[in-house]
């Protein structure tokens, strides 16, 4: 359990790089999906599968994959250089110039707590057990545009909407069995059926808030509703929950219990040329343990300032707390403990490959996630290199997040029966941080027995 | 294909290399920025009606006059005179002696006296009511002591009875009895509570203020010797005189009004103008529950700017404000008396210099026609209170109305991150009524720092009005009141803020009426955009 507390340190320090440095980081392990020699490319895609026959990942060695992004803007975007002496002022403003209305700040942690797999004849069979983390924070411009220039310029006579914003987190261990065969020569299918224990949630289902700037009297129209679902953070601010309250006992009890998919295809169309495709996360989890429903109902409430009729007869005193009761009313809240069911963030590739020479290959895929109904793409290209048998490489480009320009590589080397790996989606995101808008990083460990090495055919390209 | 693959290889790190090459972003050259926000928000906003303007302080100055179309009038009451019936009768404590000799008592000496003998005498008492002439009296308080003394050496028995002074019908009576006990002098005393007695002073319609009592005297001889030197003392002492009604005559009294002044509020806080109204009126209000009739005699009526001294006389007034008796005690008259335009011959103009004050001068006597039936009355609770009322329909016109304040100003936060702030006034205006505004920051030694106008600015467009003077479009006026910097910088030193503004009713320098009723209202809102420059 000690993975779930580094995940949320890390989410705190993610969030925080990303907010103050303007830094930018993302895992989509689209990189991976050319790593095909690596075991936890099957995660992927589960038609994909290593050459050796048994493979292993040892607890605290195994795969750990960290990424976050920011569609909004990178760091590069929040400052401006200044001609005479080159130095960096700080411009928000430009920073709002390259947001879309509606942003994502994502966050996602992968750390394999243990994995075993093992081919027998055509198929393959694994198990895992894995730790995950998905949090994403939706923004609208407009947003940003309230806190850097207030609701006196552009937002004057305008509604700022913050329709959209919301958090959601997603925190469970997935207990997963693979299956994998080969059906003939040209056709791999595979599926992994995944048990999922909930450990934490917060769900924003419904979130639609307005502010509306009067442009003759500055009067203020606030509109909208949310509804909030959460699991397992209650205890944290109930001053009647125990004190001893761990969420990480949801991490095997069930009681949020779940259930997701995965599935996947390839199929070579030539000697040359292999497609596939996968579909992952397929499923939902029911939440059941420490709920707290929020409701907010449907506001719409105009301030127009302190009534000053009241203010004439009663004393200030009595006219603020008259306002503050009215807010009160106005913003309140309901809350419930109800369950509830979220789907996972469902994501699907779709990939295919040409084999350029016996060691090179050149691919593209597409990466498709859905996140609170927001459908988002990356496109890939790449080029994998297989230099030895214990050594292959990878290089992609991708665009992603309205990211332009992220340069993805990963490479996988194996010293006897230990396979390294490591891979990022986005090694600009390390090397010109101010130009990311997102980073990302897997590595880890895995012993693998029993012919590791993927034969190199020779004899097509002589 | 080994050979594409390393070219391939080599192409890869070239591209990856000159993608890294790219400049360094350098942390330690982050200088300072600024964030410039700019809010705009609310501050107040009101619906401000006929009372809100014109009757703040105090509601029932406004009053509707007329049901039907809603016209309205300030009314501004002073209560200008109050008599009670203690100020008018106070009856004073009435002492006096009696001495009755041997002769008197019909004591005849003798060596040795053991007979009886009765006497019968009268006794007067003049009561001091001032100038007032008691005939009949309900005592609420009062006192009647009695002392009876004696150098005779017998049982003596004074019976003393006031015929005309009765106490549930019987006339009040007490006894005094001396029993000798071997020494002279020898006295002893009686008292008598007139609460509720009642004392006709008339002496059988005769005189007033007068009362009689009858002392019967008997001596039971003990034995010893009468020598025929031999007296009776008797003081009588009436005191704490209070009454519950009377009877009679209670002068003519000057009861003494010299003057007094109604605060026209309206005007309270206004320096300059022309104001005119077509139909005020004054009036003044008397209730009576005085048994006497009051006259009312004013000499001087007027109003009085006291900022510039300005008075203004109102003549050709009628004098004399005549108000009856009541009719029986427990009654009370009410009775007016009306200044309007018709029996004056400049009410209408004597509020034109926007005056603070309307001043009357005049006296009040009592029984203006002297002693003549009915008998007066007068009850411990009678009182007479005159009241006047100037009433101003709102009607008229108006200009140059100006109304000056200056208000406490102490505002001691940091500003120095704001770079510019804006007042937005929005008023939306019912009444047909212009009002020109200049704002002035004041040291504290009240010389002006800055204002927000350069001249005085309108901020209240006046609403358009029909043929009959009643507002039929409302008018929107929209001001921005902008403070720079600088002046935001300066506002630390201000100690005061003189707020001016100048009235016009619509178009009122050509004449034009205009009528105020109780439907007019007027919008405001004020907003508050501040544009903010904060170094990073």
């Amino acid at each position: 359990m000690k993975n779930l507390d580094l995940n949320i340190n890390f989410l705190w320090i993610t969030i925080l790089a990303l907010f103050i440095g303007g830094n930018a980081i993302a895992q989509r392990n689209y990189t991976f999906y050319a790593l095909e020699n690596t075991a936890q490319s099957h995660y992927f895609n589960p038609a994909f599968k290593p050459s050796a026959k048994v493979s292993v990942s040892i607890p605290g060695l195994s795969m750990h994959s960290f990424g976050a992004s920011n569609s909004g803007f990178n760091l590069s975007n929040l400052f401006n250089e200044r001609p005479q002496d080159d130095s960096l002022q700080i411009d928000p403003q430009k920073a709002l110039s390259k947001m879309k209305d509606k942003n994502f700040l994502t966050l996602e942690s992968y750390n394999e707590i243990f994995a075993f797999g093992i081919k027998v004849n055509k198929n393959y069979f694994s198990f895992g057990i894995t730790n995950r983390l998905n949090a994403s924070f939706i923004y609208t411009k407009d947003l940003f545009t309230l806190a850097i220039e207030g609701n006196g310029k552009s937002l004057l006579g305008e509604r700022a909407s913050f329709d959209g914003t919301g958090i959601n987190l997603n925190s469970y261990v997935e207990y997963a069995l693979g299956f994998n065969r080969e059906i003939n020569d040209k056709l791999d299918v595979g599926v992994r059926m995944k048990i999922l224990s909930g450990i934490a949630n917060v769900n924003t289902r419904k979130s639609e808030f307005g502010i509306h700037t009067n442009k003759t009297t500055f009067d203020l129209t606030f509109d909208g509703s949310a509804i909030i679902n959460t699991s397992g953070i209650k205890p944290f601010y109930d001053t009647l929950a125990t004190d001893d309250y761990m969420p990480s006992d949801n991490a095997y009890n069930f009681k949020n219990f779940g259930l997701a998919f995965d599935l996947g295809a390839s199929y070579k169309l030539t000697d040359k040329i292999k497609v596939s495709a996968s579909l992952l996360d397929l499923g939902f989890i029911t939440w059941k343990t420490e709920n707290a429903t929020f409701e907010i109902d449907e506001i719409n409430y105009r301030f127009e300032g302190v009534y000053l009729n009241q203010f004439l007869t009663d004393s200030t005193e009595a006219v603020l707390q008259q306002l503050q009761d009215t807010l009160k009313d106005v913003f309140s809240q309901e809350e419930s403990s109800e369950n509830y069911r979220t789907g996972l963030a469902t994501r699907f590739y779709l990939g295919g490959t040409y084999e350029l020479t016996e060691k090179f290959k050149v691919g593209a895929t597409l990466y498709n996630e859905i996140i609170k109904s927001n459908y988002r793409v990356a496109a890939i290209v790449s080029g994998t290199i297989q230099l030895k048998n214990w050594l292959s490489a990878t290089i992609n480009y991708s665009q992603y997040a309205r990211s332009f320009g992220s340069i993805g590589a990963g490479v996988s080397l194996r010293g006897g029966p230990i396979q390294f790996f490591v891979a990022s989606d986005n090694i600009l995101g390390f090397i010109a941080p101010q130009n990311s808008k997102n980073v990302h990083l897997s590595f880890g460990l895995n012993l693998l027995f029993g012919k590791p090495d993927k034969p190199i055919n020779k004899k097509r390209y002589g | 294909m080994q050979h594409l693959t390393s070219k391939l290889l080599i192409a890869a790190i070239t591209c990856f290399f000159l993608f890294t090459s790219c400049k360094k972003f350098g942390f330690d050259k982050i200088a300072e920025g600024s964030w410039n926000p700019n809010f705009a928000v609310p501050v107040a906003h009101a619906n401000f009606g006929v009372y809100d303007i014109l009757a703040s302080q105090d509601s029932s100055d406004l009053v509707v006059i007329d049901p039907n179309t809603g016209a309205i009038a300030l009314v501004y009451k002073g209560e200008i005179l109050t008599i009670d019936a203690g100020v008018l009768l106070n009856i004073q404590d009435e002492n006096e002696s009696l001495n009755l000799d041997a002769t008197d008592l019909n004591a005849i000496p003798a060596p040795i006296f053991n007979g009886s003998v009765t006497s019968n005498n009268n006794q007067n008492f003049v009561f001091d009511a001032g100038t007032s002439e008691l005939h009949q009296v309900t005592f609420k308080s009062g006192n009647l002591d009695i002392n009876v003394s004696t150098d005779l050496a017998h049982d003596i028995t004074c019976v003393i009875t006031f015929p005309e002074l009765k106490k549930n019908g019987i006339p009040v009576s007490t006894t005094v009895s001396l029993n000798y006990s071997g020494n002279v002098p020898q006295s002893d005393n009686a008292s008598v509570d007139l609460l509720e007695a009642i004392g006709d002073f008339t002496l059988g319609n005769t005189t007033f203020n007068q009362l009689d009592a009858e002392i019967s005297i008997t001596i039971n001889g003990t034995g010893q010797p009468i020598t025929g030197t031999e007296d009776i003392d008797i003081e009588f002492a009436f005191s704490n005189l209070d009454f519950k009604n009377a009877k009679g005559y209670f002068g003519q009294n000057n009861l003494g009004i010299s003057g007094d002044s109604v605060l026209l509020r309206l005007f309270q806080n206004a320096n300059n103008g022309y104001f005119e109204l077509i139909d005020p009126k004054i009036t003044f209000f008397a209730e009576n529950t005085f048994g006497f009739p009051i006259r009312m005699n004013f000499s001087n009526l007027k109003t009085v700017n006291v900022n510039n001294g300005n008075e203004i006389f109102l003549s050709g007034f009628p004098s004399v404000f005549d108000i009856p008796s009541a009719t029986s005690i427990g009654q009370t008259s009410f009775s007016q008396f009306d200044l309007n335009t018709t029996n004056t011959t400049n009410l209408s103009t004597i509020v034109s210099s926007v005056p603070k004050f309307f001043v009357y001068t005049a006296n009040v006597v009592s029984n203006p026609d002297g002693n003549i039936p009915p008998l007066n009355f007068i009850s411990e609770k009678s009182q007479m209170k005159i009241r006047t009322e100037v009433e101003l329909p709102m009607e008229g016109l108006a200009y140059g109305f100006e109304l000056r304040d200056t208000v406490d100003f102490n505002f001691n936060e940091d500003l120095s991150q704001l770079e510019s702030v804006m007042f937005r006034l929005n008023i939306d205006n019912g009444f047909p009524v212009e009002l020109k505004s200049q704002i002035t920051f004041l040291d504290d030694n009240y010389n002006p720092i800055f204002s927000t106008f350069n001249t005085p600015e309108s901020v209240v467009s006046p609403a358009l009005v029909d043929n009959n003077g009643r507002v039929n479009q409302r008018i929107k006026k929209i001001t921005d009141i902008n403070l720079t910097q600088d002046q935001i910088l300066l506002l630390s030193g201000v100690k005061y803020v003189l707020l001016n503004a100048v009235a016009q009713t619509l178009d009122g320098t050509n004449g034009q009426v205009i009528k105020l009723f109780d439907d007019y209202t007027l919008d405001f809102k004020l907003g508050l955009q501040v544009q903010g420059k904060i170094n990073l």
